[in-house]
């Protein structure tokens, strides 16, 4: 019966250490993220008009390195072409930039609010209207 | 025996998250007392960037975002290696512009170290 208990305990202590450390290197460091959309470029020529290729500039202006997982324009995700979870990392002090495409192309006088999403669940807002 | 395992570990995470949350805090109450103002200055070739907080505050980049509508095209200018890139509190710092601006509409825009922005537009 003692022999059940400690290996019981055992478990549990096991448990709770990896959920601990998993916690803090997981969701719990979101409060530590801050990311700083620098500079959004919609793509276009004068000659064509607006297509539906943007560049976004992100910088970590937070206190932990981070991962950027999604990015949403007007709530609907955007692709870089393969995929719509991109996983770029981002480490603290570092500006990162990434090529997306949109659903449809860009039309002046609009503004779209851009979302950027870690892997640890942070978001970070920012709002472009197309110029004419 | 248990129990203080339990507790022992439930207060590590408890304590841990409170000293996050206070780094981040002192990290925006820093932002908050660093906003920063641009202007351009000596027939626009020259960026003054003014700290009107009480904190010194670092530039990290300058982005010139040149024309309108979708022949606009962006660059940039990595301020971490240029001197001085450091604004002091209540001070005004000159930054060279990488040439003098051309005859369309330029958007400047200083970027901080904690994530403050400042733009001013040249409109020939």
């Amino acid at each position: 019966m003692i022999l059940v208990v400690i290996v019981g305990m055992g478990l549990v202590f096991a448990f709770v250490s990896v959920y601990t450390a998993n916690y803090q290197a997981g969701i719990g460091s979101s409060v530590l993220e801050s990311l700083t959309i620098e500079d959004i470029w919609l793509h276009g020529s004068a000659g064509t008009g607006y297509n539906n290729q943007v560049t976004l500039w992100v910088y970590n202006s937070g206190q932990i390195d981070s991962v950027i997982h999604g990015i949403y324009i007007n709530g609907i995700a955007a692709s870089n072409g393969t995929s719509f979870n991109f996983n770029v990392p981002v480490a603290v002090g570092q500006h990162v930039s990434i090529t997306l495409q949109w659903s449809s192309a860009w039309v002046s006088g609009m503004t779209y609010d851009f979302k950027v999403s870690t892997l640890r669940g942070s978001s970070f807002e920012q709002s472009i209207m197309a110029t004419y | 025996m248990f129990v203080m395992i339990l507790v022992f570990f439930f207060t590590n995470v408890y304590l841990w998250h409170d000293a996050a949350t206070k780094q981040m805090d002192n990290m925006y109450v820093q932002k908050m007392n660093t906003p920063i103002t641009i202007s351009l200055m000596n027939d626009n070739t020259q960026l003054n960037v003014t700290n009107r907080g009480g904190e010194d505050t670092t530039l990290t980049m300058l982005w010139i975002d040149s024309g309108t509508g979708p022949g606009q095209t962006h660059t940039y200018v990595n301020l971490t290696c240029v001197v001085p890139n450091v604004v002091p509190a209540g001070s005004t710092i000159p930054l060279n512009l990488p040439s003098s601006p051309p005859s369309q509409e330029i958007v400047f825009t200083v970027i901080t170290t904690l994530g403050n922005s400042a733009s001013c537009t040249y409109d020939p």
